[in-house]
């Protein structure tokens, strides 16, 4: 038997919870003050999950960034394999807010897309 | 020249962040032809194009966005109303006639003499020298909102060894972003014995990646003449004096500030607009108007709410609020002290005068407290409550309560926070 | 990044060694009699080290001793300050300096032996008599005493507890980079060059006379070399083997306020007599300064490191406390600053001006220590009148500039001149640091000026960009930006002040992916 401790983020109780299990099938939760929190340990240990927000560079835009969002989160090992692979993408301006800039990052199904409109822009960029 | 710039509009704007952008929204829905929104940046809203984080919208939107996703709602409906968008706009002044100056290349100077106005201007970041760290003063102590806006919006790394001081949201947020971009954040050092963020922050930016949060500590001197070379940490007393004997040097590069924010009211003091002292904004009344007839206030000019949906509420309310005046000629009654009672430290808005409409009471409490009831009485009997498995001062409590089924005049209004049994 | 000419010349007819306001003041001066001068400064920045931190006063003398060589140029160089600044475009106020006597004015070890009411009759009527006195004696005019009432109603938050006290009216403040500045610049305008960045490794001394100086960028001929190195300065003497004296330093620190929380708190600057203090440091004083912020200090600590800039929490509290008493509400919380300079004290606390006896054309200007600024015009009278004797022609030049024409500040312009400039340029019209109401127009300006700014701080010490109560948090980086688009050099080699204070480390991964894509 294992004991894993998570903080519950669900309200401002902020609970001290603490999960046994044995061979990956929980046991039990303790420390919760209501069913969230308990919940919230159970999903934790078996799939804890993230959404990732990040930047990648634009090409001819107002601005030379554009910031991006994992559409769902994903799981919480697989967040650097995502950052690692969004580091590697640039886009062309214009880009629309919501376009696809990445698809099943990091194998996870899900997709990777812009969080903003960004123009063209008028001029070069200053130099660098 | 000047006298062709003049402009006479039906509400003016200042600032075009989350506040601003719904305020102009709001004023311009409400009926008011001639809206002017002005801001000194070079596009649409404010601090949240750099705030690339999610957590925002949960409360307007019943939906996770970030900071960029929020602004774009409100951004794509100023676009398709007739809201007059002046941007890379300077207001420099104004007066207590509500008489603005303000710059910008295009225009030159312009003098804008709007029937109302709406103070919109947000906040700004706390310095090393208001929290008084002693040491030498190199390149390399920076704030955390600085910091976020050169990394997501420049792209440019302010350091690549990081001690942040304070554990705020945005501290939170940016040891979490420094990490991501390759920058080893050493730890996250906090005055006070608990976190200044949500703990939803500390989890997921502090704890997914093994980062430390070292409470009741603090730094106790900047290292190097040219660029920081290292900062001393210490642990303080109940006094928040530092324990010499706990002092240890930590090498790095750049130690990131998060260590409050202060409402952003210069423009407002010109004016001859009231502040509070406790919020350091506007004193306003449940129309969000400042001492000064026809001037609003809304977002963290007021004061600096927690989280974006409540900025927006307060926007809405104060837009609604110069349209109201604007079109129905608005006369301002008697007004009457919301007082803070039990374990309430402040309540925005300070004022009631018109309380047969439901108003949305903010405020922030003195210390932490499980199991309670957020109340709003009048004249001692509760209007309103709602209990609350836990309040904590970072996290703002809303509180509606109308005084309409009543049917007679308020004299004494108090919000307080009281034990309360059983579940919520 | 080097600044300044790229080339260092073979040969000038007078080397200045120190960009401070000394080196420069005392240019200035030389320009108007040979345009053949050239200053050496290892910093990024004329002022850039002593001059900088300094906390504006030029002193009356009155708290000099009697009898000392700094104390005859503090008085003569106030006097003489208002055509010393004549033609710079730079701001300098005489808003005089209020002395207040309180209970603690007498050490505790004289007062504790003298009843009450005789150690009030000596508080209220003598004290203030013998400053006065004391000081016309010294040749300092218009001194007055001031009885209690009239003290509150010149400064209504002096503490309760004054008790008389006077008005030292030749007083006044002048910001000591601006100064600097204007005085190197105009000297540039009337021909001389300033070699910035640039370190002086030796000086070349043969048959008894000065032939020129060693620099790490190379060696520069010239017969007459003026040691104006600050904190430096005796070493810089040794290397001419023209020492004999030591130089320490000596920290002050200085806090500053909200200008917007604390203008008008004070009108004039305020002090507390305090018998004792009197040796080292004036004791420091409440000030408004030009720009209408409240200034507190200067400390005096001596310290070992001659570039210990730092600031403790002890100092800190030091200052607090001494202005708790003198200003007992004075408002703590609207501080947004602190800085700290290191004053350049000879051991016996006096000025050396002099040429060497043993070789000849070297000239020291050192142990400027405070009231160095209040001296500087004074200094350079007194060293031209050496460098006259070294050679230094005595007719006044015909072409010699007398004015320095100083860029337009927009923020304390009318909107009917802001309008006009933003018309003929604009990059008015763009306000880059909001506290301070500092435009681009203004910072490219000072980029390109006649001593161009190469740094942040420079730029600041040139527009006021980040001196406000952000302290650069909304403009810090707008500012690198238009550095780096100005100076042809990307962003990342933009400093605070100087190599090895880079703002920025590097670039962000999306970013180095589209440059590189």
């Amino acid at each position: 038997m294992a004991t894993h401790n998570y903080t519950c983020i669900n309200c401002p109780l902020s609970c001290s919870l603490e999960l046994k299990e044995e061979d990956g099938s929980v046991l039990e939760v303790t420390g919760n003050d209501c069913k969230v929190g308990a919940r919230y340990a159970e999903e934790e240990f078996t799939d804890p999950r993230r959404v990732v927000t990040t930047t990648v560079g634009v090409r001819g835009g107002v601005l030379p960034l554009l910031p991006v969002r994992t559409e769902n989160a994903i799981p919480k090992r697989l967040i650097w394999d995502a950052v690692n692979q969004i580091a590697g993408v640039v886009v062309a301006a214009p880009v629309e807010n919501g376009q696809l800039v990445l698809s099943n990052v990091a194998d996870t199904g899900v997709d990777v897309i812009a969080t903003r409109d960004l123009p063209l822009s008028n001029d070069a960029q200053p130099p660098r | 020249m000047m006298a062709d710039a003049r402009r006479r509009p039906d509400c003016a704007v200042i600032g075009a962040g989350p506040a601003g952008l719904g305020a102009a929204l709001a004023a311009s829905k409400a009926g008011l032809k001639d809206v002017l929104l002005l801001d000194r940046d070079i596009e649409l809203g404010g601090i949240l194009p750099q705030c690339i984080h999610d957590g925002f919208g949960s409360i307007v939107f019943k939906e996770v966005l970030t900071g960029p996703q929020y602004a774009q709602r409100y951004i794509d409906e100023v676009e398709r109303s007739n809201i007059d968008v002046k941007l890379n706009t300077m207001v420099l002044d104004m007066d207590s006639s509500r008489k603005i100056t303000a710059v910008n290349e295009t225009d030159g100077v312009l003098e804008i003499e709007p029937m109302s106005v709406v103070l919109a201007m947000g906040c700004r970041e706390r310095t090393r020298h208001q929290v008084l760290i002693p040491g030498y003063r190199p390149a390399g102590v920076i704030t955390a909102g600085a910091a976020q806006r050169e990394i997501n919006i420049e792209g440019l790394m302010p350091g690549r060894n990081i001690v942040i001081l304070g554990s705020g949201d945005i501290g939170l947020i940016m040891a979490r972003r420094f990490t991501l971009e390759g920058a080893k954040v050493e730890g996250v050092y906090e005055l006070m014995d608990h976190p200044g963020g949500l703990t939803r922050n500390v989890v997921q930016c502090l704890n997914d990646f093994d980062i430390p949060l070292h409470l009741s500590h603090t730094v106790s001197f900047i290292h190097g003449r040219k660029r920081v070379e290292a900062v001393s940490v210490a642990e303080v007393d109940e006094n928040m004096k530092v324990k010499k004997e706990t002092e240890r040097y930590i090498p790095c590069d750049t130690l990131c500030l998060s260590v409050g924010l202060i409402p952003e009211n210069e423009i407002s003091k010109h004016a001859g607009v009231e502040l509070d002292d406790v919020t350091g904004g506007p004193l306003v009344d449940e129309r969000m108007q400042t001492s000064v007839d026809g001037i609003f206030a809304c977002g963290n000019v007021v004061n600096v709410f927690d989280l974006v949906d409540y900025v927006t509420r307060s926007a809405e309310v104060a837009g609604q609020g110069a349209a109201e005046m604007v079109l129905e000629g608005l006369k301002r009654g008697p007004r009457l002290r919301v007082k803070p009672g039990r374990n309430v430290k402040y309540v925005v808005p300070q004022f009631v005068s018109d309380f047969n409409r439901e108003i949305d009471f903010y405020f922030r409490v003195e210390h932490p407290e499980r199991a309670i009831a957020a109340r709003v009485l009048a004249d001692g009997k509760p209007l309103s409550a709602k209990k609350h498995k836990m309040v904590r001062p970072p996290e703002m409590i809303k509180q509606a309560a109308s005084a309409a089924d009543l049917g007679r005049a308020v004299e004494e209004l108090t919000v307080e926070v009281v034990p309360s049994d059983g579940d919520s | 990044m080097q600044t300044g000419p790229r080339e260092i010349p073979a040969r000038a007819g007078v080397i200045i060694i120190g960009a401070g306001v000394t080196g420069c003041s005392i240019a200035r001066e030389l320009t108007k009699y040979t345009p053949d001068v050239v200053i050496i400064d290892k910093e990024t920045d004329v002022s850039g080290e002593t001059t900088k931190a300094n906390n504006a006063e030029v002193h009356s003398g009155i708290g000099e001793k009697t009898g000392t060589l700094k104390q005859k140029l503090n008085v003569r160089g106030n006097a003489m300050y208002d055509e010393f600044v004549d033609g710079l475009g730079v701001d300098f106020q005489r808003q005089g300096l209020l002395i207040v006597v309180t209970p603690r004015s007498l050490p505790e070890n004289v007062s504790r032996w003298l009843p009450g009411p005789v150690a009030h009759f000596t508080h209220e009527k003598i004290l203030p008599r013998v400053i006065m006195r004391t000081g016309t004696r010294k040749g300092i005019p218009g001194l007055r005493v001031v009885s209690r009432d009239e003290i509150f109603r010149m400064e209504p938050h002096v503490t309760k507890h004054a008790i008389a006290g006077v008005f030292d009216q030749t007083y006044g403040m002048v910001a000591p980079y601006k100064l600097t500045i204007a005085l190197a610049e105009l000297a540039v305008i009337n021909g001389a060059r300033v070699l910035l960045d640039t370190d002086v490794t030796g000086v070349n001394v043969e048959g008894g006379r000065v032939t020129g100086v060693v620099t790490n960028r190379g060696a520069i001929e010239a017969p007459i070399v003026v040691n104006a190195a600050g904190v430096f300065s005796d070493q810089v003497a040794d290397l001419a083997g023209s020492g004999g004296f030591k130089i320490h330093a000596r920290k002050g620190a200085s806090l500053l306020f909200d200008r917007d929380i604390t203008r008008d708190y004070v009108r004039s600057s305020v002090s507390e007599f305090r018998m004792r203090r009197a040796t080292k440091s004036k004791g420091g004083g409440a000030m408004p300064t030009l720009e209408g912020n409240l200034q507190l200090g200067p400390t005096a600590i001596d310290v070992e490191d001659r570039y210990d800039t730092s600031i403790s929490a002890e100092e800190i509290e030091e200052i607090f406390d001494r202005f708790y008493y003198l200003l007992p509400d004075f408002p703590r919380k609207a501080l947004i600053s602190a800085f700290s300079g290191i004053r350049a004290a000879a051991d016996d606390e006096d000025f050396h001006i002099g040429a060497s006896e043993t070789a000849h054309g070297f000239v020291n200007v050192a142990g400027i220590q405070s009231p160095g600024l209040a001296s500087a015009p004074a200094i350079a009278e007194m060293v031209l009148g050496i460098l006259h004797e070294l050679g230094v022609p005595t007719g006044k030049r015909p072409e010699y500039e007398e004015v320095r024409p100083a860029p337009p500040r927009f923020a304390v312009l009318d909107n009917e001149e802001r309008d006009r400039l933003i018309k003929e340029d604009p990059r008015y019209g763009r306000v880059v640091c909001r506290c301070e109401t500092v435009t681009e127009a203004e910072v490219v300006r000072a980029i390109h000026g006649v001593i161009g700014a190469t740094t942040m701080d420079a730029v600041k010490r040139r527009t006021r960009v980040g001196m406000g109560r952000c302290q650069g948090g909304f403009c810090g980086y707008r500012v690198a930006e238009i550095l780096a688009r100005e100076l042809g050099v990307p962003v990342t080699e933009i400093t605070k002040n100087g190599r090895g204070s880079e703002i920025f480390v590097g670039e962000t991964k999306g970013l180095i992916k589209a440059e590189s894509g």
